[in-house]
């Protein structure tokens, strides 16, 4: 490492190469602190260039590298679990160019996610991906897990909104993989590769013009039984809120008290539901909607009337994780998909999986997609209590397959899923994955350890998970991000 | 060649593409057949047809996904889904025979804007087969998901290269209730600059549009009378109260005169902007040029290939289809090369045109190249399926 740095330092600066352990122990880990394995050394290019450079002294040096954007990663993508080093792309975080003719904006991946439509809005515009931690996350971490969010029930996840990528390979040359191109679409498979076929330095993005009318309705029902029936029949009758986000009663009691968003307390669930469009078209869809909603049997319809009162409708949901930092010292969130039509029995077995291993679930999730995140408190110092909430995760993973469904949504596989990959895929399918990586990722040095099971005698060194594999754990803390 | 193979399963492509790995000799997948010449020439001595494996396997209605088997024909996936009141929305060429597999191999993009109906985006899972007979799954049947590598993404646009598709899962919409097309003039003085900022203009000025196209004079579709000068049209369709958008804003900015479409009128339109690329190779001597590239000069190259034949061009795909003479192939390329920004494609031309000629305008990187190239050996390392169509 001492030599890495002689070499890197000439060329990122003093401050560009952090060895000291006091220095390199924050990117330990990312959000799902479970999962910890500080850097030998942590590298702060500024260039695309920069980058090359430093991953062409890795791959020659034969130290695995891994890169980080803000750190907010929920499946331990951004971990260097085998150590090596961490390539941080926050010093790279410019807009370089909106071009509101084409509707594009030309960025560095180190860019927080938010500023991207921040730097759009005064063209009308705005960059449709809006995970919960939009405010921190940066567009190359999006670009790493295809991140989702509330929006892209109806807008897509990351992947249907970038045109193209710059990305620094696994031996330091640089491509640039556009939508434009003839041949593989080598870019579909890289956004969501979760950083394990090369880094993306900069992205051409589409963005997508601000609707010209926006409605947040918020829909109280006695249980989450029929507010997913009124989930699956909005969708069935074709019907496009551009979200449809739910809450639980825990989840309501917890937001309450610690955020206040004005949510009814005597609630089983509430339904977040929010229209774009044309005022005519709103006008129909709301109408559409509200009767699917009575029929379903809501205790209300609450509508925001100002902008004011949607952000506080939404800031219920966006910041649901953190609140629950109140009710224990540990968190671990779930991102399994189910079908929507599956979504009341699907929720009916989380709460049977609950009571089986004598644990507190809260609900929150994703309805219109089926992207169910259920929620566990518990403390990490009990051991009992935290094989239950193994024991659970397994189950939760395992039903979310029977119903036809996947085990990640928008979270991605990283560490904390990757061992169960094979609950939904046979060994041919790993073994084709493993593949169409290796092709990319020739030595293994490119952020190894994700995605695939790790096949012990096979080259590859299989890392110890702490505690042999506790499920992904937030850090409970308010303004945590999911 | 050693003859076509057409299995009616899963296994019976397994035993084909085995048959053929075993043997050492080169396969073309076929589907529909109406994309077959797409890419650089293959060599192949074996055919393994997939049209027999045709049929809806599940149509979850409730959830607006479909499993099919990958030979069934859109048009006949669409007809079954219809007395459900739900849409496939993808618009290849030739729907009729079009196959979903076929077109998902294909890439077509379709004339559906942003969310629409780009197979990429509408395609959730498949099965397919290896040219070692290994079967393979990827994605699932659920409409978000981030399970592993996005290995359907791959599938997409890979032109029988990787593997042969067997079945998919594709995410449907509702039946639009009503639809309506506006179709503007554009003036026919308009110089290349002008042009690309009109229909810029214009479309940005369209609520929430569902199809942008912009079709050349002469192409006989109905709309307005001939002036000789390019056509943007406009289609809205949902709900009544969205196709119902009033488009003034778009007749502004076309600065010319409009006419809306509507019924079989406005069908017909469509299906003829929708054919067009399969229809091109039918004009003697003709090449079939597909341009890709940011919508400006997108726009720009249209206009300049106009010169040589008639284009079509769909901006928000980035995405153009060209119909020039080859004899006129040299000129059409400088036309190309005024815009730095924009790829093309042969994509059909006449006999062995194509055996003598580069397919692809700029060829790939070399870095992008090698990288494909190692995609193609990880999954049919013997390269057996269809060696030589792929840029690399």
């Amino acid at each position: 490492m001492e030599a890495l740095a002689a070499e890197l330092r000439p060329l990122l600066g003093k401050h560009g190469f952090l060895l000291r352990p006091e220095h390199t122990l924050p990117y330990e880990c990312d959000g799902s602190t479970a999962y910890r394995s500080p850097p030998q050394a942590v590298a702060l290019p500024r260039s695309t260039a920069e980058v090359a450079e430093v991953v062409r002294a890795c791959a020659a040096a034969g130290v695995p590298f891994t890169a980080r954007g803000a750190g907010t990663g929920l499946s331990g993508g951004a971990t260097p679990i085998e150590g090596g080093v961490v390539i941080s792309l926050a010093g790279m975080s410019r807009v370089l160019e909106i071009n509101p003719g084409e509707r594009t904006a030309r960025c560095q991946t180190g860019v927080v996610n938010l500023e991207i439509s921040r730097a759009a809005a005064p063209f009308g515009l705005f960059f449709a991906p809006d995970p919960s931690s939009q405010s921190a996350c940066t567009l190359g971490g999006n670009i790493a897990e295809n991140s989702g969010g509330p929006h892209c029930f109806k807008l897509g996840a990351t992947t249907s909104h970038i045109l193209s990528v710059t990305v620094v390979l696994d031996d330091g040359e640089v491509v640039v993989l556009s939508e434009d191109d003839a041949g593989y679409d080598l870019l579909g498979l890289f956004v969501g590769s979760e950083g394990t076929l090369g880094i993306a330095t900069e992205a051409t993005v589409r963005l997508l013009p601000v609707p010209e009318t926006v409605e947040t309705l918020l829909a109280p029902f006695a249980g989450l039984v029929p507010a997913c029936e009124a989930v699956s029949r909005i969708v069935a009758a074709g019907t496009v809120p551009v979200a449809m986000e739910m809450l639980d009663a825990a989840t309501i009691e917890v937001v309450e008290a610690g955020i206040g968003a004005g949510y009814p307390k005597d609630a089983g669930a509430v339904l977040l539901l929010e229209l774009d469009g044309a005022k005519p078209a709103v006008a129909r869809q709301r109408a559409d909607v509200d009767r699917i909603l009575q029929e379903c049997g809501a205790l209300e319809i609450r509508v925001a009337h100002d902008a004011a009162e949607r952000e506080l409708l939404w800031r219920g949901r966006k910041f649901a994780f953190g609140a629950m930092g109140r009710i224990s010292t540990d968190l671990y969130v779930q991102d399994g998909v189910v079908p929507r039509s599956a979504l009341p029995e699907a929720i009916a077995e989380v709460e049977r999986i609950g009571k089986r291993h004598d644990l507190r679930i809260a609900n929150v999730f994703h309805a219109g997609d089926g992207n169910l995140h259920p929620c566990i408190s518990y403390d990490g110092r009990d051991a009992d209590e935290k094989a239950r909430v193994m024991a659970a995760s397994h189950d939760l993973l395992s039903l979310c397959v029977r119903l036809g469904g996947v085990l990640s949504g928008e979270h991605g596989v990283g560490i904390e899923k990757r061992d169960s990959l094979d609950l939904l895929f046979g060994e041919d399918d790993l073994e084709a994955m493993r593949r169409v990586r290796d092709a990319w990722n020739r030595q293994g040095l490119l952020n190894p350890g994700k995605i695939l099971p790790v096949r012990a005698g096979c080259g590859e060194p299989r890392a110890a998970l702490p505690d042999g594999g506790l499920p992904g754990r937030v850090a409970a803390i308010p303004g945590a991000w999911i | 060649m050693a003859g076509t193979a057409a299995p009616a399963s899963e296994e019976g492509v397994g035993r084909a593409l085995a048959a053929a790995s075993e043997a050492g000799e080169p396969v073309v997948l076929r589907g529909g057949g109406t994309r077959l010449g797409l890419g650089a020439p293959a060599r192949a001595s074996r055919i393994v047809d997939l049209g027999g494996l045709s049929g809806v396997i599940e149509h979850h209605v409730s959830d607006l996904t479909v499993e099919a088997w990958a030979g069934t024909t859109v048009g006949a996936l669409n007809r079954e889904l219809a007395p459900h009141r739900q849409l496939l929305a993808l618009d290849p060429p030739l729907p009729e025979r079009a196959t979903l597999g076929g077109v998902i191999a294909a890439g077509d993009p379709g004339f559906r804007v942003f969310p629409g109906s780009r197979p990429r985006d509408l395609l959730l899972g498949l099965s397919a087969v290896l040219a070692d007979g290994t079967r393979i799954r990827s994605g699932g049947r659920v409409v978000k998901n981030v399970t592993g590598y996005e290995l359907t993404k791959l599938f997409t646009g890979s032109l029988g290269t990787l593997g042969a598709i067997t079945r998919v899962t594709l995410r449907l919409r509702a039946l639009p209730e009503a639809s309506r097309t506006v179709v503007a003039g554009l003036p026919v003085s308009d110089a290349v600059d002008q042009f690309a900022d009109r229909v810029l203009a214009a479309a940005a000025a369209a609520p929430g549009p569902a199809a942008v196209a912009v079709v050349p004079p002469g192409t006989g579709l109905p709309g307005l009378p001939e002036d000789g000068g390019f056509r943007l049209a406009i289609r809205f369709e949902g709900l009544r109260e969205e196709a119902a958008m009033p488009p003034e804003g778009v007749a502004t900015a076309a600065g010319g005169v409009t006419v809306f479409l509507g019924g079989p009128e406005e069908e017909q339109f469509w299906a003829g902007v929708r054919d067009f690329p399969a229809v091109v190779p039918e004009r003697e001597g003709a090449l079939g040029l597909a341009v890709h590239g940011p919508p400006g000069a997108l726009l720009r190259t249209a206009w300049r290939l106009a010169a040589f034949g008639p284009p079509v061009a769909f901006p928000d795909q980035r995405h153009a289809i060209a119909s020039i003479p080859a004899e006129d192939f040299e000129a059409a390329l400088g036309a190309l090369q005024e815009e730095p920004d924009v790829s093309a494609v042969i994509e059909t031309a006449p006999g062995d045109w194509k055996r003598n000629h580069p397919v692809f305008h700029p060829p790939p990187s070399a870095a992008v190249a090698a990288l494909s190239s190692r995609i193609k050996a990880a999954l049919d390392p013997e390269g057996i399926l269809a060696p030589g169509r792929m840029p690399f």
